[in-house]
């Protein structure tokens, strides 16, 4: 297995954050809060992790005192300190963790993978937190050393879990994108050729600016109303999952999906019949652009993101050519 | 604008490609999982989240591992937490501290204005612990045997005294069966005694707007038959019910200074009490002839309302089955005793729908005509007409008048094991099944509370 890495963090011996050391009577209550001591876990150990996790935390910053406290006080250290317990092989924090976790590890693992062999998750998951993967010569590196506290431990655990299944299921749908474009291509089958040319000439252009409108709302839309869209639209979450990350009831999400729809409409129909603008479409026209998106949408948008400031000029620009 | 993915499928259509399309599938500035982590639990600061989610409206592999964490959050075991600060934690969410809160700041306004408690209890208040605040001075002459004497010691007082004394004794046998199998006297609750103490102006002014008869009847004194042919008990007379109060009043202070001492005149009452009690009565002056008004008026707001829903509800399941201003007895053959605020009433309830009344404190029982046959189990008297009474398999009946009975919809087909009512149109019940159902129609409508 590949060895244990985190974007943009390390395990072991991080750079100072400015130089900052914890002041003993804060390390005391932190300590005392996190009841540490339960999983023999002394305050020297317990403090080094503190300062892994400010480091990290802060790493490239110069944060002052205050805010490191303010960190530091915000940080879930009950989690903390049986991740800290476990990372360093405690008997009593891996008893605690196996009793009260690995039920959820292994729940999480069944409703990510489904019947997909859900206990091949779970377990790799669990060697890497233990720390059994170990070079010859190299210290035990276990997983719960790149948990800082900022989260509850369970739910770190089924991120952990979330990114391993996506990542997998990204790296097969690559593969499979891969085949599927050999196979049209020795077939000599375009890989989308579900729709056949209208009688309409103007289909395509109509497309083309509608494609290009849209595109621009959406850029300039804010991210949080961009993110709930993505949510519904791309990763078919229902409302009350999107309610429940961004933080809002699931009547609201609703209420501000249609707000929202609403808005990219007019905002599209208006930058279509722009008299100033390259389209310049009529009202019928404009319809006819969303009746074929209905219908169709063969267009890789990837290109035209690619494409400078002004997605419509440019596809006036293309078009002239 | 609610979100109806069928009322624009051209532009759902048109939104949904052009997002999958434009997402950057790089995986590029990925969050690590403790940022996902922190995300997901709320945790992180604003600037963060918001400079985050900039990243997540346009990053696919972030947006996956987000949905991974969405879908599966459902199918997961509660954790235990790590140590008892984290159930405690836990326990102080934001959606006890407020009804906590709530209750401790009742609590402590009890405290603050319940009245000094009587040094002694004497046998007749006992029976019923909880009399309002003016019933329970009322009652508190001490026994004769007991006490210091009346400064006025003439026979006629003492007669009165006595005869006070010898309502709940063993001649009248089922209060005095009462007072044998009734527990020790009951040191008020603070729910009750709130009520109690808060309500008394409301009941006081309730029952001088609702009553027309015989629940005025307070001390016997020197003249007890021309007391009780003043209002005569069980008839429907059309005196001034505050005249009648006031009236006695005077006579009581006249003849028992002892008594008079404790319990002050209605102009001392007055001149006492908060400006804030005084402009209500004043307000209830004002308000129809009927016992809502007091609830609707007493309560000035409907948050205070649903407070003290929720206190009495609260009372009910701890097994009190009174509120402030009744009392509810179960006798040792298994009938219930229901006596309101007022002297001398009582309800009788029993097997198979059995509803006896007494107006004689207790010397003797009119059977009523029953619309159930049904067990009942306890009752609320807010008033000497006005009673609730429940029973098995959701029986609910009331009284407006204190002698005829109806049945009213019922909240639950399950057994209804205690009440609390406010007035004619206000109750809790507490059903079997540890439910609780609150109406303020007269019991036409119920919800669960």
């Amino acid at each position: 297995m590949s060895a244990i890495t985190e974007p943009g963090a390390s395990a072991v011996s991080p750079p100072q954050a400015g130089g900052w050391c914890a002041p003993p009577h804060l390390l005391e209550q932190l300590y005392a809060k996190a009841r540490a001591e339960r999983w023999q876990l002394n305050p020297t150990q317990f403090a080094a992790a503190l300062q892994c996790s400010v480091n990290h935390h802060f790493r490239g910053s110069n944060p002052s005192p205050g805010e490191v406290e303010s960190y530091l006080r915000s940080l879930h250290l009950e989690d903390f300190a049986l991740a800290c317990g476990c990372a360093e092989g405690n008997e009593p924090a891996w008893e605690h963790f196996i009793r009260e976790f690995r039920p959820v590890l292994y729940s999480a693992a069944r409703a990510i993978a489904g019947q997909s062999n859900p206990h091949e998750l779970a377990d790799s998951i669990y060697a890497e937190l233990y720390g059994l993967q170990t070079g010859e010569g190299k210290e035990r590196k276990s997983l719960f050393r790149y948990f800082h506290g900022r989260s509850k431990l369970s739910t770190w655990l089924r991120a952990v879990l979330a990114q391993r299944h996506v990542d997998a299921m990204r790296a097969s749908r690559r593969t499979e994108s891969l085949e599927e474009g050999e196979a049209t291509e020795a077939s000599g089958v375009a890989p989308r050729a579900e729709f056949v040319s209208p009688p309409d000439p103007e289909r395509a252009r109509y497309l083309k600016l509608l494609q290009s409108a849209l595109t621009a709302v959406l850029a300039a839309l804010d991210p949080r109303d961009r993110l709930r869209l993505c949510y519904y639209y791309v990763q078919d979450l229902t409302l009350a999952q999107i309610g429940r990350l961004v933080g809002e009831h699931e009547a609201t999400v609703s209420r501000k999906l249609g707000r929202t729809r609403c808005d990219l409409r007019k905002q599209v129909e208006r930058m279509l019949r722009d008299p100033k603008g390259s389209s310049r479409l009529s009202e019928a026209q404009v319809q006819l652009c969303f009746q074929y998106a209905q219908e169709e949408w063969p267009f890789d948008l990837t290109s035209a993101l690619s494409a400078g400031a002004d997605p419509i000029r440019n596809a006036s620009e293309s078009e002239k050519q | 604008m609610a979100h109806d993915r069928k009322s624009d499928p051209a532009m759902d259509n048109a939104l949904e490609r052009s997002l999958r399309e434009s997402q950057d599938a790089s995986g590029k500035d990925c969050a690590e999982r403790s940022i996902l982590a922190a995300y997901f639990d709320h945790e992180l600061p604003t600037a963060e989240t918001a400079r985050w989610e900039t990243h997540f409206s346009a990053c696919a592999r972030c947006q996956e591992q987000l949905a991974v964490l969405a879908r599966t959050e459902s199918a997961l075991p509660q954790v235990q937490p790590v140590g008892q600060p984290g159930a405690w934690r836990r326990f102080w969410t934001l959606r006890w501290v407020a009804p906590l809160a709530t209750a401790a700041a009742a609590v402590a306004l009890w405290v603050a204005i319940r009245p000094a408690p009587p040094t002694e209890i004497p046998r007749q208040v006992a029976v019923t612990p909880q009399l309002s605040e003016k019933n329970r001075r009322d009652a508190g002459a001490p026994p004769p045997a007991e006490a210091q004497p009346p400064a006025s010691s003439s026979q006629a007082t003492n007669r009165g005294v006595a005869e006070v004394n010898q309502l709940d004794k063993a001649k009248k046998p089922a209060l005095a069966d009462a007072n044998a199998s009734a527990p020790p006297p009951v040191k008020p609750t603070p729910d009750r005694l709130k009520t109690d103490a808060a309500k008394t102006p409301d009941l006081e002014i309730a029952e001088r707007k609702s009553a027309t008869g015989d629940e005025k009847l307070a001390f016997k004194t020197a003249a007890p038959h021309a007391q009780v042919a003043a209002a005569p008990s069980g008839v429907e007379g059309r005196m001034n019910a505050q005249t009648r109060r006031e009236a006695a009043d005077e006579k009581k202070s006249a003849e028992f200074p002892a008594v008079a001492t404790q319990q002050k005149t209605p102009a001392e009452h007055a001149q006492k009490m908060p400006a804030a009690d005084l402009a209500q009565k004043a307000e209830m002056k004002e308000k129809p002839r009927d016992g809502s008004a007091a609830f609707k008026t007493g309560t000035t707001d409907a948050a205070a309302e649903k407070q003290e829903e929720s206190q009495l509800a609260a009372g009910l399941r701890k097994g009190q089955a009174v509120s402030g201003r009744l009392g509810v007895l179960k006798l040792d053959n298994g009938q219930v005793l229901v006596r309101p605020p007022v002297r001398d009433v009582a309800w009788r309830l029993g097997a198979q729908g059995l509803i006896e009344k007494s107006t004689d404190a207790g010397k003797t029982w009119t059977r009523q005509s029953s619309p159930v046959s049904a067990d009942l189990l306890s009752g609320s008297a807010p008033s000497g007409k006005v009673c609730w009474v429940v029973g098995t398999a959701g029986t609910v009946l009331r009284t407006v008048d204190g002698e005829h009975w109806e049945k009213v919809s019922s909240p639950a087909t399950a057994d209804l094991q205690s009440i609390s009512a406010r007035d004619q149109r206000s109750a809790v019940v507490l059903a079997a099944d540890g439910k609780t159902y609150v109406t303020s129609d007269g019991g036409r409508t119920w919800r669960l509370q």
